[in-house]
């Protein structure tokens, strides 16, 4: 029977026997399906991502495995290789997100610029909260690993990538999976973790301050410089972010300069659809039960809420600081709004403020602070590339 | 450790650093190209009333065109919204009018009356902000929200606009 190859129809069972955690990872898999079909959060990543992991943890492995010189490798290694652990995917999908992204919220109230830095505290002080667990004997982060972590409270998937990348080409470990499935489990949780922090740090009196929207439409010529002096701007200044804003405002050309609509309308669909599918199937299959099984992968998803946490207190509390300043002119929760996950996290401090006022809009001021906090991640992923080597 | 901390009093402030100079940039350029483009468009205007006497066009008169041009712009704009174009041909007042609009998304826009040629700025609209932040509050202790057409309220900068149900927000309008 054994020489008849028999077996081999039941290598399945086989390697589940082996290998008992592949069953974890299928509940995990099945975990993010749940989260993606069932209660909406950020579908279009949670069932790729998903999806990639229940593949990547089926028995055998076919789907993951490396290519030899006698075999071709499995579907899933070409896209981690190929797309993913270079800079690739992130890059093309910051060139779907520029086109995708309206500016024209922030250059209409470019006050609101700073919050979107303010909100990139979690980020410095996630990384480090991971040196810092660093020098305790069960874990084994440097600096390298630190960052990949710290980027988490950005809540920037692409960018978080594009980091955990480049830490890896600079000699750090192999967290990507870990760090990347962090960062995107955290964006779909956007409006289950930020309002109890936002809560803690507002009085009520805070939450009802009224800001006007006066709509000032922004000049053409603006909206058409803007993605070119800020690509330039952050080229000079940080030149390891030209990479990630140079690409964003390239697609955001695209969108704003009326000449080349069907380049911009492929960048914001079908460019941008691609993208995802192979981002979230490569993502979901970096998950394998051996390398995302560990203490380690518990404690960055632990730090990356701390990042995401803070990052979301940096903004509230320089929104505070606003607002006092401009004589509550202000309503100091779209600070919040200052973390890269858009327009998730200025839905969230909209669904806020109706809450405590069905007449209080805050949605376009909250915008402002959204997409400045794309660039503010983008600028520390750069500082982070830059001075760790 | 250390080298950790100075990354962070860096980090934060290069973050900063760059985040205010495109503040102060954006500040600069709409400055500048705000006054330039409603300057333009002021002489645009300027240039359209002078040259009315002398372009009479046959079949309309320039006033009826400055009027067909505004209504055409406005009829664009609407359209655009739900994703339909305002065709070549439009009746005013019993008049046939020959009308070619360019993006009305992007001011100002170029279109073409009989021939006449315009460029029109969409500037301010609907109500100010208070005035409907303040109708929303009735309107949903009225019962409205229950009603199964109630939906998040925007105001018409932001997409939004009016309905006999109250304040729809942009999804109505898919």
């Amino acid at each position: 029977m054994e020489a008849s190859g028999f077996w081999e129809l039941l290598a399945g069972f086989k390697g589940l026997w082996e290998e008992p955690q592949m069953l974890v990872m299928l509940a995990i898999g099945c975990l993010l399906l749940f989260l993606g079909l069932s209660k909406r959060f950020e579908p279009l990543l949670l069932i790729p991502i998903g999806s990639g992991i229940i593949l990547a943890n089926l028995p055998l492995g076919e789907l993951i495995k490396p290519a030899t010189e006698t075999e071709s490798g499995g579907f899933f290694w070409y896209f981690y290789k190929y797309a993913l652990s270079n800079e690739l995917i992130p890059l093309l999908v910051f060139l779907g997100l520029g086109a995708l992204t309206d500016f024209e919220p922030m250059l209409s109230n470019p006050k609101t610029i700073l919050l979107g830095a303010a909100a990139q505290l979690g980020v410095f002080v996630a990384m480090l909260g991971t040196l810092a667990l660093g020098l305790t004997p069960w874990f084994d982060f440097g600096l390298k690993e630190a960052a990949s972590v710290g980027i988490i409270g950005g809540a920037d998937g692409p960018t978080t990538i594009y980091v955990a990348t480049g830490m890896m080409e600079r000699g750090g470990r192999d967290i990507l999976g870990a760090v990347a499935v962090a960062a995107y489990s955290y964006m779909a949780l956007v409006p289950i973790i930020q309002p109890p922090i936002i809560r803690l740090l507002t009085t009520r009196e805070e939450r009802l301050i009224k800001m006007p929207y006066a709509f000032h439409p922004v000049s053409n010529r603006t909206l058409i410089i803007f993605p070119i002096a800020t690509a330039i701007v952050a080229g000079i200044l940080v030149p390891m972010a030209a990479p990630l804003i140079g690409i964003m405002m390239f697609g955001n050309l695209l969108r704003v300069c009326g000449v080349v609509e069907r380049l911009s309308q492929t960048a914001q669909n079908e460019l941008m659809n691609i993208v995802v599918i192979i981002l979230g199937l490569s993502v979901g299959s970096a998950m394998t039960a051996k390398t995302f099984l560990q203490a380690e992968t518990i404690a960055i998803f632990a730090l990356g809420l701390f990042a995401f946490g803070v990052s979301t207190a940096g903004g509230v509390l320089f929104g505070k600081l606003m607002c006092a300043l401009s004589g509550r002119k202000i309503n100091p929760m779209i600070g919040a709004a200052g973390v890269s996950a858009v327009p998730m996290s200025a839905r969230v401090v909209q669904n806020m403020a109706t809450k405590e006022d069905p007449s209080n809009f805050l949605l376009m001021h909250a915008m402002g602070p959204n997409v400045a906090g794309v660039i503010g991640t983008a600028t520390a992923a750069g500082v982070f590339l830059a001075l760790i080597h | 450790m250390l080298e950790g901390l100075l990354i962070t009093v860096v980090g934060m402030a290069v973050v900063f650093v760059v985040l205010a100079i495109l503040m102060y940039v954006i500040m600069g350029m709409e400055r500048l190209f705000r006054e330039k483009e409603v300057a333009e468009v002021v002489s645009e205007k300027v240039a359209v009333t002078e040259a009315l006497p002398q372009a009479p066009e046959a079949g309309a008169t320039p006033e009826g065109t400055v009027e067909v041009a505004a209504i055409a712009v406005a009829l664009a704009s609407y359209l655009k919204e739900r994703g339909k174009k305002l065709g070549a041909s439009l009746s005013v007042g019993g008049e046939q009018y020959h009308v070619e609009t360019g993006d009305p998304s992007i001011p100002p826009v170029n279109l073409k009356v009989n021939q006449e040629h315009y460029r029109a700025a969409i500037g301010e609209e609907g109500l100010p902000p208070a005035e409907q932040a303040g109708s929303v509050a009735p309107q949903a202790k009225d019962g409205q929200r229950g009603s199964p057409g109630w939906r998040s309220a925007y105001p018409p900068p932001q997409g939004g606009f009016w309905c006999r149900r109250g304040w729809t927000g942009r999804k109505a309008r898919d």
